[in-house]
């Protein structure tokens, strides 16, 4: 056992075991190390303490009450409120289309804003942070990242890679608000991610210029149709020079 | 403009008395596994029924569309996505984001200094153990709890965690040595 494995791959076999998640040969091979290897064994038996540790914990388990409660919801929410959105989904569209060609004549047709749409994209960059999966297609590859968005949102954005601005592109996330999802690129800064979401004018009337939620630093500016909303921990004049990096690689593809 | 494609999945509408039937299927049986993890995630038991009531809004609203495959890492994925936003809303400060995790967790640090010693971490308590799992930075913490409390096998914690099933072993392995590094330091 010990020979079939590189001494690195160690810790992980050992998780694995412990996890019964070796397949039969290999754990007969690992209980044949575990008679032959002392080290390996006292390993073995320090992380069953402590699995053992863990599982004795206090168990959390739902009171009546809250159990009835959550049993409850599913017959008090109204299905009307997402059988809605299919609905209102096309007109939504054909809104969005309209205003493009009819310069905006529409708009009275136009679906209400959610509330806090400036919110719930400054979620979704914690989130995407916290998760420690910033990105749901991870690609420096505007080819790959344009088509991605294609089959996954309504709009395909404008994809470019600003490395040479010192914005590398690494890849794009679905953001959503309310029930619609817009594309949302990422690109890093140092240390630092930028979460940039374009938001058909449609779907949200967002507020244009800086601002800060959460203390992250937010900037959001309108090209056409669209209003780009810039969102990151790094600082604001960063985002002003992502912007103008944008505004420019777009420029330059028209 | 960009408008290029306009693709949107077909939805079938579901009753009111199926999203009920899917939701008592899918979700219920799961409440204890959504309020160990929301536990563990939130610190508290009260802000984990916060928690689990908006995860279960969520997955009713889901479940609109249709029902869910494999029922318990797929309520389990709403509940630690949930979760996140909440800690977002309410505890900003108390977050270490996974792609810190590298700079603030450095590997060296994660190595338990001496022997492996069954009996010294036999003999924690249930406080030192707690204590030692809250401390760990969220990725880890997850993992861990999903693995040992909520007992998921790989495949599923991958599909809750979003994340392939090599990042789902190493945050595991790292999450246990921090365990035994902190219990170690704590008990000697």
């Amino acid at each position: 056992m010990t020979e079939m494995h590189p001494r690195s791959d160690r810790p992980l076999l050992l998780q694995a075991a412990l996890d019964g998640e070796l397949d039969v040969a290999d754990v007969l091979a690992f209980e044949r190390a575990l008679t032959s290897d002392a080290e390996l064994a006292a390993e073995y038996a320090e992380l069953q303490a402590l699995r053992r540790g863990l599982q004795a914990l206090p168990k959390n388990r739902a009171s009546a009450d809250f159990r009835a409660r959550m049993e409850a919801l599913a017959k008090d929410e109204p299905v009307r409120r997402i059988a809605r959105a299919p609905r209102w989904l096309p007109i939504g569209l054909a809104a969005c289309f309209a205003f493009i060609v009819g310069g905006g004549l529409t708009s009275l047709l136009l679906p209400h804003a959610p509330p806090e749409p400036m919110q719930a994209l400054v979620a979704d960059h914690m989130r995407s942070r916290i998760s420690g999966q910033p990105v749901d297609v991870a690609s420096s590859e505007r080819h790959t990242v344009k088509p991605w968005f294609a089959t996954h949102t309504l709009l395909s954005p404008q994809v470019v890679d600003l490395a040479s601005e010192g914005f590398p592109l690494i890849g794009g996330r679905v953001d959503v608000i309310g029930v619609t999802p817009v594309p949302t690129l990422v690109f890093r800064f140092r240390k630092h991610l930028i979460s940039l979401a374009e938001v058909p004018n449609s779907v949200a009337d967002l507020r244009r210029g800086s601002s800060s939620i959460n203390g992250l630093a937010i900037l959001t500016w309108r090209q056409g149709a669209v209003t780009y909303v810039a969102i990151s921990d790094a600082a604001p004049e960063e985002l002003i020079a992502l912007k103008a990096a944008f505004e420019k690689a777009t420029g330059d593809a028209h | 403009m960009n408008i290029r494609t306009a693709r949107f999945a077909p939805r079938g509408e579901v009753t009111k008395d199926t999203a009920h039937r899917l939701f008592a299927e899918t979700v219920v049986p799961y409440l204890d596994d959504a309020l160990a993890l929301a536990r563990w995630l939130t610190g508290s038991a009260t802000d984990a029924e916060d928690v689990v009531q908006e995860t279960c809004l969520r997955a009713l609203r889901a479940l609109q569309a249709g029902p869910a495959a494999n029922a318990r890492p797929w309520v389990l994925a709403i509940t630690r996505n949930t979760a996140f936003t909440w800690l977002a809303r309410n505890r900003p400060k108390s977050l270490v984001f996974a792609a810190d995790i590298e700079t603030v967790v450095p590997a060296s640090d994660a190595e338990p200094s001496g022997a492996p010693d069954a009996a010294l971490i036999a003999a924690a308590d249930s406080a030192a153990v707690e204590a030692a799992l809250a401390r760990l930075s969220l990725p880890f913490r997850e993992v861990l709890v999903m693995r040992e409390i909520n007992g998921l096998t790989y495949r599923d914690i991958a599909q809750a965690i979003g994340a392939p099933i090599g990042t789902v072993m190493s945050r595991l392995a790292r999450a246990r040595r921090l365990m035994l590094v902190e219990l170690r330091g704590h008990l000697e």
